[in-house]
């Protein structure tokens, strides 16, 4: 009877194309849509070369300072390349300026640089962060150099070597001796949560394949729960068969937008496979309890068990990042508790800990949180259903 | 004519909704318009940093603290590695400088210690290394010619103090644009929520069955009174956006009349969408 009942349930939910489009369909849909939306948002936020200019005057001409290093970063062959820059009047550059073709333009006056911009900015502050330390390495040969002109002095030496002193300085300047180690964890794209969401929400909307099952078995709901509580046949039996069809069918939907959103949306989910399954079958199984909760506790039609439904999950993937990344961040940060009772929370939490920490601590917290809310939702559907009869109805 | 005037009848009907969407969009934009004093000077931007200093906040140490703590914007998190590492990857913080311990005591001796750091490696990131990388080489420079702890830390200041001159062009208030750029963020929302619905209502009431049934038995050809339909559509979209633009004239003030490109960008794509979506909504519903 177990298999009997267990293909028919699979059967009808499979036909129930309604059910199909919102947990197989939809997911799908809704990734491919994140996907067009983020898919450039991280590159746009990499340093780019800024469109500068600088007037061409006798004063830039002769200082050798500003001119080289210049020239250098503004090198297409230098790979530390800030600047693309052009070297024009001082008309031209108002005119590109106010044409937006350049953030901002400098100007050499008696050796000082004037830097003029539209707007305020981050390119705008580079170009003046850049200017500033040019003049002040040009500060720093001046002071250094007169020290040691100084030390030459102080010793008796009167002979002073000048070119000497200052190629010595310069090569001091050249020298790279700023150490730092960068020990940063390379996963940091934060647009993979809303893919994690997306694979949460997917998990949780399965409950409708398992609210569904159960309301057919369901006496006050369907007819054809009527028929099967008339039935001489074990209740427990048809509702595990039904459970097991649904969470079947939510595997394979949950598998086909893992394959999709891997191989062609080409998100990372880290490289520990079997733990990404493990998460994976276990949210499908917290979506499953969440049905049978929804289906079982709530005396009402099965629009509005769907609906309610829909409202849970959409608001457990509203704080756990979906409609914006930073909102579990926020949620985390200020009231911890909230996500660590909200199932979408911890299997994004699940996969987020997979793909940016190496430890598993978080994972596993995850694992057993997601399997005692299972479990409280389960039990309270089971003490539901059992021994419920009707005298009329 | 009779299709035109029932259009605005029924539009009238649901004027409720148009003012539903205007009022929220006049709480939620004028609280976000809410900007800070007049900005015509320049002001540099400054990326979001947190510093874990495990040395004694003194001599070298305490001065790169002040430097970066001028230039960047210290986030204040608990100085537990989940905590910064999650800070990070939703970038709450671009930038993370560990200072070690004995720091400062290696660095006058000479022996140019390592600085630990964690980047999101965007923009803001790339510009604070820049930050650290100039104070850290300037230092590195003069600690090899000045022994002298205080003399050291006083040179550096006098080297980092030289600004350059900057002159800005615009003369129109960035936070006022902000707060054009604001208003229109949610305008958006707004022409869109009022678009869609007042839209799909009133077509939805012409395609009625029983509606549809005398429609088609009149002496309107079904040509004409798609396209009066679709008129009505159109001039109630410009009206709607003619009345969007006036309150943002009304909040935002004179900044709306100038000939900046986003300003004009912010009119006319409001515009556009409107367009849009009233073509769709109207091959939609008449095509069925």
């Amino acid at each position: 009877m177990f298999i009997h009942n267990f293909i028919y349930a699979f059967k009808t939910l499979f036909r129930n194309k309604m059910l199909i489009f919102w947990t197989f369909a939809f997911p799908i849909i809704l990734g491919t849509l994140f996907n067009m939306a983020f898919s450039n948002i991280e590159n746009s936020e990499k340093l780019k070369i800024i469109n500068i200019a600088i007037i061409q005057n006798e004063n830039f001409e002769n200082n050798e300072a500003f001119k080289t290093s210049f020239e250098e970063l503004s090198d297409e062959d230098n790979e530390d390349r800030l600047f693309n820059t052009q070297y024009t009047t001082e008309e031209k550059a108002k005119e590109l300026l106010d044409n937006g073709k350049i953030v901002g333009y400098m100007k050499l006056k008696d050796d000082k640089p004037i830097l003029t911009f539209a707007t305020n900015g981050i390119d705008e502050t580079i170009f003046k962060y850049v200017t500033e330390e040019i003049e002040q390495t040009t500060d720093i040969i001046k002071n250094l150099s007169e020290t040691e002109i100084q030390k030459e002095i102080t010793d008796g030496n009167y002979n002073i070597d000048y070119g000497k002193i200052y190629d010595n300085v310069e090569e001091l300047i050249k020298e790279d001796n700023v150490r730092l180690k960068n020990i940063s964890n390379s996963n940091l794209s934060y647009t993979m949560i809303e893919f994690y969401t997306l694979i949460a929400m997917t998990c949780l909307y399965g409950g409708m394949l398992s609210m569904v099952s159960i309301n057919q078995t369901l006496a006050n709901m369907s007819n054809k729960g009527k028929r099967i509580a008339v039935s001489p046949t074990k209740k427990s039996t048809i509702i595990l068969s039904s459970l097991l069809a649904s969470y079947i069918a939510q595997l394979i939907g949950l598998a086909i937008l893992f394959v999709y959103t891997l191989l062609v949306l080409k998100v990372d989910y880290g490289n520990n496979n079997g733990l990404i399954i493990l998460l994976a079958a276990i949210g499908t199984f917290a979506g499953l309890t969440l049905g049978t909760f929804v289906g079982t506790i709530l005396k009402t039609n099965e629009n509005a068990k769907t609906g309610i439904l829909i409202a849970l999950t959409m608001f457990w993937c509203y704080l756990s990042g979906m409609m914006g990344i930073t909102m579990k961040y926020v949620v985390d940060k200020n009231v911890p508790i909230i996500n660590q009772i909200n199932p979408a929370s911890m299997i994004t939490d699940g996969f987020y800990s997979l793909y940016y920490y190496n430890t598993l601590d978080r994972y596993w917290t995850n694992i057993i949180s997601l399997l005692i809310f299972a479990f409280i939702l389960i039990a309270i559907s089971f003490f539901s259903l059992r021994r419920q009869k009707y005298d009329s109805i | 004519m009779t299709v035109f005037k029932t259009f605005w009848k029924i539009l009238n009907k649901n004027k409720i909704t148009v003012i539903i969407y205007t009022v929220i969009l006049l709480i939620f934009g004028a609280s976000n318009m809410q900007t800070s004093e007049n900005n015509m000077s320049f002001v540099a931007s400054k990326p979001d940093v947190l510093i874990v200093n495990y040395d004694e906040e003194k001599g070298i140490t305490k001065d790169l603290i002040r430097y970066i703590t001028e230039n960047s914007n210290i986030i204040d998190i608990e100085k537990d590695e989940e905590k910064i590492n999650d800070a990070l990857f939703y970038r709450d913080v671009n930038y993370v400088i560990y200072i070690p311990e004995g720091y400062n005591t290696d660095f006058m001796n000479g022996e140019n210690p390592e600085l630990e750091i964690k980047s999101t490696g965007d923009y803001q990131a790339s510009f604070e290394e820049m930050i650290l990388s100039r104070y850290i080489k300037l230092a590195n420079i003069y600690q090899k010619n000045i022994k002298d702890e205080d003399d050291l830390i006083s040179k550096i200041n006098d080297t980092l103090s030289k600004e350059t001159e900057v002159k800005i062009t615009s003369k129109l208030d960035t936070n006022t644009l902000s707060k054009a750029t604001y208003y229109y963020n949610f305008a958006s929302y707004s022409i869109l929520a009022c678009l869609l619905l007042i839209v799909s209502l009133i077509l939805s009431s012409f395609n009625e069955e029983r509606i549809r049934k005398r429609i088609v038995v009149s002496n309107t050809n079904y040509k004409k009174h798609n396209r009066v339909l679709l008129l009505s559509n159109c001039c109630y979209s410009l009206v709607l956006w003619l009345f969007y633009v006036a309150i943002s004239f009304i909040l935002v003030g004179d900044i709306m009349f100038s000939k900046t490109r986003s300003n004009i960008y912010y009119k006319f794509s409001c515009f556009n969408n409107l367009c849009n979506n009233n073509s769709i909504f109207h091959w939609k519903f008449s095509n069925k």
